[in-house]
């Protein structure tokens, strides 16, 4: 069920508001409904997944009170061993299985090996297991660390780490950021407005920008053998602004759908087209991923305490297991270890003070353009997509796209418009600046029934960050 | 006033969720508001025997009846507003069996058992004016439709093996009876987006989405579960009024022929001299070539081995390949000389490995050719017309009559 989908749009949502709005004053009534509906959203994408969500929330629960009442004793570390390897470990076997034994040579050993659990294992990954995992174990980690306490509130902690507005692609929040919402939070016109409008604004991005460009996107691949130069250089762009957008909407519809129901979640992205390197792209992209690389890989692995050289190293691990982390595909540690790679020589520069002067809309052009190149990598996970598009770029003529891109490329021409304006000119803060007054909260509902009307005349494309 | 004022305010500030549940309890009503049997898709596709699985397979519901209006199957594709003349009137039951015949037909021996594709199933026509009606009610000859149906279901079946018929029919169009597609019948389906009630998305969205949803642990409750997410999520009342709202506009807004561009679709092709749509004109191409030749010879094999076969039980095959709509109307291919005509090589080859068969090509050119009469196939649907039913059964008919003569002599 995603969230442009019509069963949740016309019945889910709706009636999950409405007994939400009813209880929203008995708390533990709230949260079991909260909890109850987040089940229900994900066993939409297939009943056999709720045990992999259910039975390790059970797990981690117990053992976070654990590492708590055994604060500084070897039993700590070892539950804490337990927990972060028993996360990982579920998703390795479900999201890296098959690709390490395809690239140990041992493809079929799966589907031959009789004593592995591999008859109950979905072929299918199911949705959402990396943010999740990556969830899971902050909440470990900062019990480990003394960060947090952990709560002995099994349903506050089952609404915390089923919370469906963001239970399949984040933004990934971590305990202490909505600790006291778990337990009291307030609801007026003024949190829906702001739920209105992330939602709305999330919508729009989504099915008006996201998608329309999505359409000459789909286009070009399909005739992937065939493709020109001209077609490369516009499959590129169209991605880039794509994966944004696409991701921006969805982090904005969860926002929005959380505030409906009194929860604040963190901003996940902050104008990230506008920054001037590498290292600055990754404060702003993704942000709860890029700072839970940060504060729960980068950092154990010593980050820049360890020596200059080491501190290389760790980015290059760090971004190399993000790109991972996307998926079981080599494109996407290909993707990560270039990003990996720049922010060392990002961090080399800086440490030899090297500086090099180059005007700031110079250096934000440049950084945009390597991130749109890499971005291309991280779309093909097939190599022989790859290398047709790659030497297209090399044979450089202009000949005209293909006829039967004009008429999609026309229709996208407004939502490239806008994808170029929000990227370059405005940011996600412009968000905070619409105030709740009359005027927009109706404009709010009135592009709200457009984009529900809008949607149905259009056949859905999955969120990219869905499959992660 | 100021109270006045705040409260408007507060309420514009949350009118977002009385408009939301608003629309959703108008969408709830979509099982009470949109009836299964206004113009759609396909109008057999609502006889589906599992509603959302199978839904243009035979067997379908036993003694299911419609009466309603339908029209052809290629004109949502391109968003094209169906004439009054291009909405057909459509009337059919479902026999005791799950097939399209009158009920009681088996009660007794038949003379013919008719095979083949959608054509011969009735995707496109009501049915009096099916080939196996005709034959049975004009030409006094009792012909069971057992369209879409593999012909081995027929061969394992008990009751024709104690009642064989005399004639066993393969019809189809001439790339059909070349591929031997009606041995594994494979009506390609096109999720419909005009009605909701014809489910037929649903299939295609659980493969797409739901590839493996049939593993794991409870398999019956994963499958129920996942059968009722996918149906809500294909099943709206607003969205099928919107996109007949859609469709109204775009008809007042744009031409057939500019929407034809704008919704430009690769497996179609319309053609405005003629307003006529083709549907994947290119797999209907009628010139031979080494694919069709060797698609030919292997189907020769297939049917002197199902010839034989069905000689065993006294039953004769009767072959009939009907020109494809692209090898009649596209003007691409009206110019292709005789000898160089797959359909041509198919009806002689028939004739040298002895298979009893129909020869249409003669025939059916000369009638497109006439203006005054109705077309041979529809058209905005890939099907062929009733008029074509006509001349195919009335050829069947005097090729049975003829067959049936030499045998008592």
């Amino acid at each position: 069920m995603l969230f442009t989908d019509i069963l949740f749009l016309f019945y889910f949502f709706p009636l999950f508001i409405s007994l939400y709005l009813l209880a929203q004053k008995n708390n533990i009534l709230a949260n079991l409904i909260i909890v109850t509906f987040s089940l229900v959203f994900y066993a939409s994408f297939g009943l056999s997944n709720l045990p992999i969500l259910v039975i390790p929330l059970i797990l981690d629960f117990v053992i976070a009170i654990g590492i708590h009442r055994f604060q500084g004793k070897t039993i700590s570390k070892a539950l804490l061993s337990i927990a972060v390897i028993g996360n990982l470990g579920l998703l390795a076997y479900f999201k890296y299985y098959d690709f390490i034994l395809s690239n140990v040579g041992m493809e079929n050993f799966s589907s031959n090996n009789i004593i592995t659990l591999n008859s109950l294992k979905p072929l299918l990954i199911p949705l959402g297991i990396s943010f999740i995992t990556f969830q899971r174990i902050s909440y470990i980690v900062d019990v480990y660390r003394k960060k947090i306490a952990p709560t002995t509130n099994f349903l506050k902690y089952a609404t915390y780490a089923t919370l469906f507005p963001h239970l399949i692609s984040g933004p990934i929040v971590r305990f202490s950021q909505i600790k006291e919402q778990l337990g009291k939070r307030a609801i007026n016109s003024e949190t829906i407005f702001e739920g209105t409008k992330y939602f709305v604004l999330g919508f729009t991005f989504k099915l008006l920008v996201a998608n329309q460009l999505f359409t000459v996107e789909d286009l070009i691949i399909q005739n992937i053998n065939n493709i020109q130069f001209l077609e490369s250089i516009i499959l590129m762009f169209f991605f880039s602004f794509r994966i944004y957008f696409d991701f921006l909407g969805y982090s904005f519809i969860a926002i929005g759908l959380a505030k409906f129901i009194g929860f604040d979640f963190p901003q996940n992205f902050n104008s990230p087209y506008q920054s001037t390197s590498i290292t600055d792209f990754w404060k702003r992209w993704n942000i709860t991923l890029s700072s839970w690389l940060r504060d729960y890989l980068y950092i154990p692995l010593g980050g820049s305490r360890k020596g200059k050289i080491r501190t290389y190293i760790n980015l290059l691990i760090t971004m190399l297991l993000g790109g991972l982390w996307h998926g079981a595909s080599w494109n996407f540690v290909i993707w990560g270890g270039l990003h990996g790679g720049f922010l060392a020589i990002e961090r080399v520069l800086s440490d030899f003070k090297i500086k090099l002067t180059i005007p700031t809309y110079l250096s934000k052009i440049l950084t945009f353009l390597i991130i749109t190149f890499t971005w291309i990598i991280f779309r093909f996970s097939d190599t022989q997509q790859l290398d047709l598009f790659l030497k297209s770029l090399t044979k450089i003529n202009i000949s005209p796209p293909n006829e039967a891109l004009v008429v999609p490329l026309i229709y996208s021409l407004p939502a490239l418009i806008v994808a170029v304006f929000w990227s370059f000119f405005l940011n996600e803060n412009f968000v905070l600046k619409i105030k709740p007054k009359t005027r927009n909260g109706w404009a709010f509902t009135v592009a709200f029934l457009f984009l529900i009307t809008y949607s149905l005349l259009k056949k859905g494309v999955p969120f990219i960050y869905f499959q992660f | 006033m100021q109270i006045k004022k705040s409260v408007i305010t507060k309420i514009s500030l949350i009118s977002i969720i009385p408009a939301w549940l608003l629309i959703s309890l108008f969408e709830a009503s979509t099982f009470i508001l949109i009836d299964p049997k206004p113009v759609i898709y396909r109008a057999w596709e609502t006889a589906s025997n599992i509603e959302g699985k199978d839904a243009y397979r035979t067997p379908f519901k036993p003694h299911f009846k419609y009466n309603f209006l339908a029209h052809g199957d290629s004109i949502n594709m391109l968003h094209f507003k169906p004439n009054p003349n291009e909405l057909r009137k459509q009337i059919f039951t479902v026999d005791e069996y799950g097939f399209r015949n009158r009920v009681g037909l088996l009660n007794n021996p038949v003379d013919a058992v008719i095979f083949g594709t959608s054509q011969v199933a009735g995707a496109n026509e009501t049915q009096p004016n099916l080939v196996s009606e005709l034959l049975t009610d004009k030409y006094n000859t009792p012909t069971y439709n057992h369209g879409l149906l593999p012909l081995q279901r027929f061969w394992e079946n008990e009751w024709f093996m104690k009642h064989p018929p005399k004639y066993v029919i393969v019809l189809g169009t001439e790339k059909e009876v070349q591929e031997s597609s009606w041995i594994e019948t494979l009506a390609e389906n096109q999720a419909p987006d005009y009605n909701p009630k014809t489910w037929s998305s649903l299939e295609e969205w659980q493969q797409e989405n739901l590839p493996n949803s049939n593993f794991g642990l409870n398999k019956i409750m994963i499958y129920n579960y996942d059968q009722i997410t996918s149906l809500f999520k294909n099943y709206s009342v607003t969205r099928y009024l919107i996109n007949k709202l859609h469709t109204e506009i775009l008809n007042k807004l744009f031409t057939r022929e500019q929407l034809a561009k704008i919704y430009n679709n690769t497996e179609l092709d319309y053609d405005p001299s003629q307003d006529m749509i083709f549907y994947q004109p290119k797999e209907g191409n009628p010139t031979l070539t080494e694919k069709s030749q060797q698609d030919i010879k292997n189907s020769m094999t297939v049917l002197k081995q199902t010839r034989d076969l069905l000689k065993k039980r006294g039953i004769t095959l009767i072959v009939a390949a009907v020109p494809t709509k692209a090898h009649l109307y596209y003007q691409a291919y009206q110019n292709i000389p005789e000898s160089q005509q797959s359909l041509n090589v198919l009806e002689q080859e028939l004739g040298v490995n002895e298979i009893e068969h129909i020869k249409f090509h003669a025939i059916l050119h000369k009638e497109a050719a006439k203006t005054n009469e109705p077309l041979l196939y529809y058209r905005e649907d890939s099907h062929w017309s009733a008029r074509t039913n006509q001349i195919v059964a009335k050829l069947l008919a005097e090729k049975i009559k003829q067959l049936s003569q030499s045998t008592s002599n």
